[in-house]
C-alpha cells in the first residue's frame, strides 16, 4: 500500500514537472493557426515562420513565394502565415524578442510599433540595406527612411501609404457639389457645410483615434512634433495651427467623428456603407477596405488629391504603413531576407501590391506604366470610379514623411493623440493649447533621461 | 530510493514540494526579479542599472495618477455591488420558500464560466455609439438621444462595473450560499416562533454569521478590483481608451512593459501596486480581526 503510494506520488511530482515544462513551450510556441504557402509539397523547401496581423496579406505572400519559387526552382521556399490580432501580435513578438526565445523568422510590423522593436544597442532585427540594394534607385526613399535606423534598414515597407481623399460621388452630385472644384481646406469646408445643411448627414471623416488626417494637416502646415533639434515639441505652433485647422473644420461640420473612432474599422465601414459619410481622407490602402467592406459604394468612389492649405509644399503624407522584418537569430535569417527585398520591393511586388491590396506600389516606376494602371482585369479600377493613378502622379512631387515618423517618439507620441488629445479636443471641447501642453508633459516624463 | 520514500523526515517535504516548487517558480522568482528589474532598463540582452529613475518618473506621472484612480474608483465600485447583491440574492436563492433553487443558482454562475474575451466582445456592441447599438436603440426607443457610452468618464465607468458585476456577482454568491448553508436551520426557527420578520432574521442571524465569509470576499474583492485588466482590454478592444478612462494600473503596468517595451519602469510598477496592495489588505485584515487572538 505504502509503496503503491509512494509511487503515485513520485509520478504526480513527475507530471507536475513535465506539465511546468510543456506549459513554457505551449506559450513559447503558441501563435494560433496557419496557413501555408509556396511549395507545400516540397521536403527541401526553406521553411519560414512568418507573422502579420492583417489577413489579407496572406494572399499577397501568397503570389509573391510562388513567384519567387518559379523563378528559383533549385531554392524553394514555403511560408507558414500566422495570422494574430494586431496587438496580440506585437506584444507576443516584443515578449518573444526580449526573452530570445519564440519569435518567428519573419513579420509584419505596423509603423506605430516600429521603433519599439530598433531601440537600445541590441536590435534584435536583421539590417536589410544589402539585400534591399538592388531595387532601392527605383522605390519611394522617403518609405525606406521611415523603417530605417542609423543607416539601417530594419523593414521593407508594403506600399507608399499616400494619403488621399474618396468622394462619393453619387452622394455629392445629389447634393449639388461638383469635388473636381474641392482644392483647399477653406473650399473643403464651403462644401461640407453645405452638404451638412442641405442633407443632414456627416461630410468627411474626423478620426479621434487616428491620427491619418491629422499628420496631413501638420506635414501641410510644414510642421512636425519635433522642434528643429529633435526634441518632442508636440505642443508647438504648427502642430496647434494643425489642431485649429481641424478644429475649424469640425465646428462647420465639414468634418464629423466617426463611429467607433475612426473611418478604418467596422463601424466606420458601416457609417460609409450606408452614406452616413460622403469623403474620407486616408491613406490609399483603404482600397482593400473598400472592396471588401463597403460594397455597397461600388462605382460611386473617387479617388482624388487631399485637400491643402494655401502655399504648402505637401500635397500627401505616407500614412500607415507596415514594415516586415526578419529576426536576426533566426535559422533562416539571410535566405529570408533575400526573399523579404524581393517579396516588398521588386517591380513585380508592386505590381502584386496594387493588383492584390490595392496599395499605391513602392516601385514608382510602375505609376507611369499604362498597360499597369490601366489594367483592365484589376478589381481596384472595377470599383473606383476614377484612375486613382492620375491621383498619385499629380502628387508625387509633393509626397512627404513626418521626420517624427522615423524616431523612438513616435509610437507615444501616436498613442498620446489617439487617446488623450483628439478625444480631450473633439470629444471633451477642451482648450487646444492646454491639451497640447498636457500631452508635451506626459511624452517628457516618458522620455525623461 | 525506498529509503528517501518511507523516511518520515524527508517525505512530508516531499509532499509539499509540488506547492513549494509552483510558488518559487511562478512567485517568489518572479517577484525578485521584478524587484531588480525597476532599478534597470531593460532591453534584450542589455541591462542598465538606473538607481531610482524608474521610481522618479513615476511620481511625476499623471497617466500613472489617473490608472490608480481609476483603479481605486474601480475598486470602491465593486464592492458596494459586488457584496450586499450576491448576499441578498445567496438568502433569497437559499431561502425555503423559493422553487427551482437549483436553476438560479446555475443561471447566476454561468457568466463566470463565459470567456471575458466573448463577454467583453458582446457588451462592446451593446455600447456601441451608433444608433443602431442595442442601448442606444433602447434610448432612443423612450426618446432619448443617443449615448457615446464607452467615450465619457461616466458611463465609461458604469460599463465596466456592469460587465465585472455580470462576471463576479455568481461567484461571490457562490460563497456566501456555501457560508449559508453553515448557519444552523434551528436559529431562524426559534427566532421565527419568538416573531421574528425576515428581514430581521436577515440582518440579526443571516449578515453577522455570515462575517468570515464577507470577509473572504471583502479580501478577494479588493484584490480582484485592484488586479483589474481583463474587463477594460476586452470592452475597449485594446488598453487605449479615450482620455485613458478605462485604464487601469495593472492596464499601465501592460502598456509600459508590453506595449512600449520599457520592462523596467513597468516593473516600478508592479512593485508600487503590490506595495499598495499589501498595505490595504493588512488595515483590511486588522479591522476585521484576523490578527486577534481567538478567545480561548
Amino acid at each position: 500500500m505504502k509503496r503503491k503510494l509512494a509511487m503515485f506520488l513520485a509520478g504526480v511530482m513527475a507530471l507536475s514537472a513535465v506539465t511546468v515544462g510543456t506549459v513554457g513551450t505551449v506559450f513559447a510556441d503558441d501563435a494560433g493557426d496557419y496557413t501555408t504557402i509556396g511549395a507545400t509539397d516540397s521536403e527541401d523547401a526553406t521553411v519560414i515562420e512568418h507573422w502579420t496581423f492583417t489577413e489579407l496579406f496572406t494572399a499577397f505572400y501568397s503570389d509573391m513565394v510562388d513567384k519567387w519559387n518559379e523563378e528559383h526552382p533549385d531554392d524553394l521556399i514555403k511560408i507558414n502565415v500566422h495570422v494574430l490580432p494586431y496587438d496580440d501580435m506585437h506584444n507576443k513578438l516584443q515578449i518573444a524578442l526580449n526573452s530570445g526565445t519564440g519569435a518567428p523568422d519573419t513579420v509584419d510590423i505596423e509603423i506605430s510599433k516600429f521603433a519599439n522593436f530598433t531601440e537600445g544597442d541590441n536590435v534584435q532585427l536583421m539590417d536589410l540595406s544589402e539585400q534591399a540594394a538592388p531595387y532601392e534607385k527605383d522605390v519611394l526613399q522617403a518609405r525606406l527612411d521611415i523603417f530605417s535606423k542609423d543607416g539601417k534598414l530594419y523593414g521593407a515597407p508594403t506600399h507608399g501609404g499616400a494619403t488621399v481623399a474618396f468622394y462619393n460621388t453619387k452622394l455629392l452630385s445629389e447634393a449639388g457639389i461638383d469635388y473636381t472644384t474641392i482644392k483647399t481646406w477653406d473650399d473643403f469646408k464651403e462644401a461640407g457645410s453645405k452638404y451638412y445643411e442641405e442633407t443632414g448627414k456627416n461630410f468627411g471623416n474626423l478620426d479621434t483615434s487616428s491620427n491619418m488626417l491629422f499628420n496631413l494637416l501638420v506635414a501641410e502646415m510644414g510642421a512636425d512634433y519635433l522642434d528643429a533639434d529633435g526634441n518632442l515639441a508636440v505642443n508647438n505652433e504648427g502642430v496647434a495651427k494643425a489642431l485649429q485647422l481641424e478644429k475649424d473644420l469640425f465646428d462647420a461640420h465639414a468634418i464629423s467623428i466617426v463611429p467607433g473612432g475612426q473611418a478604418d474599422a467596422d463601424e466606420g465601414y458601416g457609417a460609409y456603407n450606408n452614406g452616413d459619410f460622403t469623403v474620407m481622407i486616408m491613406p490609399l490602402w483603404m482600397s482593400n477596405r473598400w472592396i471588401n467592406y463597403m460594397k455597397d459604394c461600388k462605382g460611386n468612389i473617387a479617388v482624388a488629391p487631399a485637400p491643402v492649405v494655401e502655399d504648402t509644399k505637401a500635397l500627401s503624407v505616407g500614412g500607415g504603413g507596415t514594415g516586415t522584418a526578419v529576426v536576426k537569430t533566426s535559422p533562416v535569417a539571410d535566405k529570408a531576407a533575400e526573399f523579404i527585398a524581393y517579396a516588398k520591393l521588386s517591380p513585380y511586388a508592386s505590381e502584386v501590391q496594387w493588383n492584390t491590396l490595392g496599395n499605391d506600389p513602392m516601385n514608382t516606376t510602375t505609376w507611369s506604366d499604362e498597360e499597369f494602371t490601366h489594367n483592365p482585369d484589376n478589381q481596384f479600377l472595377e470599383y473606383y470610379n476614377n484612375n486613382p493613378f492620375d491621383t498619385l502622379n499629380a502628387i508625387k512631387d509633393g509626397f512627404v514623411l513626418l521626420n517624427s515618423q522615423t524616431t523612438k517618439y513616435y509610437p507615444s507620441i501616436s498613442n498620446e493623440f489617439n487617446t488623450v488629445v483628439f478625444n480631450a479636443v473633439f470629444e471633451d471641447g477642451d482648450d487646444i493649447q492646454e491639451t497640447l501642453d498636457i500631452a508635451q508633459d506626459d511624452l517628457t516624463n516618458e522620455f525623461a533621461e | 530510493m525506498k529509503k528517501v520514500f518511507y523516511s518520515k523526515k524527508v517525505a512530508p517535504f516531499v509532499f509539499i514540494l509540488p506547492f513549494v516548487l509552483t510558488v518559487i517558480i511562478f512567485w517568489l522568482l518572479p517577484v525578485v526579479k521584478s524587484v531588480v528589474m525597476s532599478f534597470q532598463d531593460v532591453h534584450p540582452g542589455a541591462n542598465t542599472w538606473v538607481g531610482f529613475k524608474n521610481f522618479r518618473r513615476l511620481l511625476g506621472d499623471r497617466i500613472f495618477v489617473i490608472a490608480v484612480n481609476n483603479t481605486v474608483k474601480f475598486t470602491i465600485g465593486m464592492l458596494l455591488l459586488l457584496i450586499p447583491i450576491p448576499m441578498m440574492l445567496a438568502c433569497v436563492v437559499n431561502s425555503t420558500i423559493m422553487k427551482h433553487t437549483k436553476i438560479f443558482r446555475t443561471i447566476y454562475f454561468i457568466p463566470a464560466l463565459t470567456s471575458v474575451v466573448v463577454a467583453g466582445t458582446i457588451f462592446r456592441l451593446i455600447l456601441g455609439e451608433s444608433d443602431t447599438a442595442l442601448m442606444n436603440r433602447i434610448l432612443i426607443f423612450f426618446g432619448h438621444d443617443p449615448v457615446k457610452w464607452l467615450k465619457k468618464p461616466g458611463t465609461g465607468y458604469f460599463a465596466l462595473l456592469i460587465l465585472a458585476c455580470w462576471r463576479w456577482i455568481g461567484v461571490n454568491m457562490m460563497y456566501y450560499i456555501a457560508g449559508l448553508q453553515n448557519i444552523s436551520r434551528d436559529l431562524y426557527e426559534s427566532a421565527a416562533i419568538d416573531g421574528a420578520s425576515g428581514w430581521k432574521q436577515f440582518t440579526k442571524i443571516s449578515v453577522p454569521l455570515l462575517k468570515p465569509t464577507t470577509t473572504y470576499v471583502l479580501t478577494i474583492s479588493i484584490n480582484a478590483g485592484l488586479a483589474m485588466f481583463v474587463e477594460s482590454y476586452m470592452l475597449y478592444k485594446g488598453n487605449n481608451s479615450p482620455k485613458n478612462i478605462g485604464l487601469t494600473i495593472v492596464g499601465y503596468l501592460y502598456r509600459q512593459g508590453i506595449e512600449k517595451n520599457a520592462m523596467g519602469y513597468a516593473s516600478a510598477v508592479g512593485i508600487l501596486l503590490m506595495l499598495i496592495v499589501l498595505v490595504i489588505n493588512m488595515i483590511q485584515l486588522t479591522l476585521s480581526g484576523f490578527f486577534k487572538k481567538e478567545d480561548a
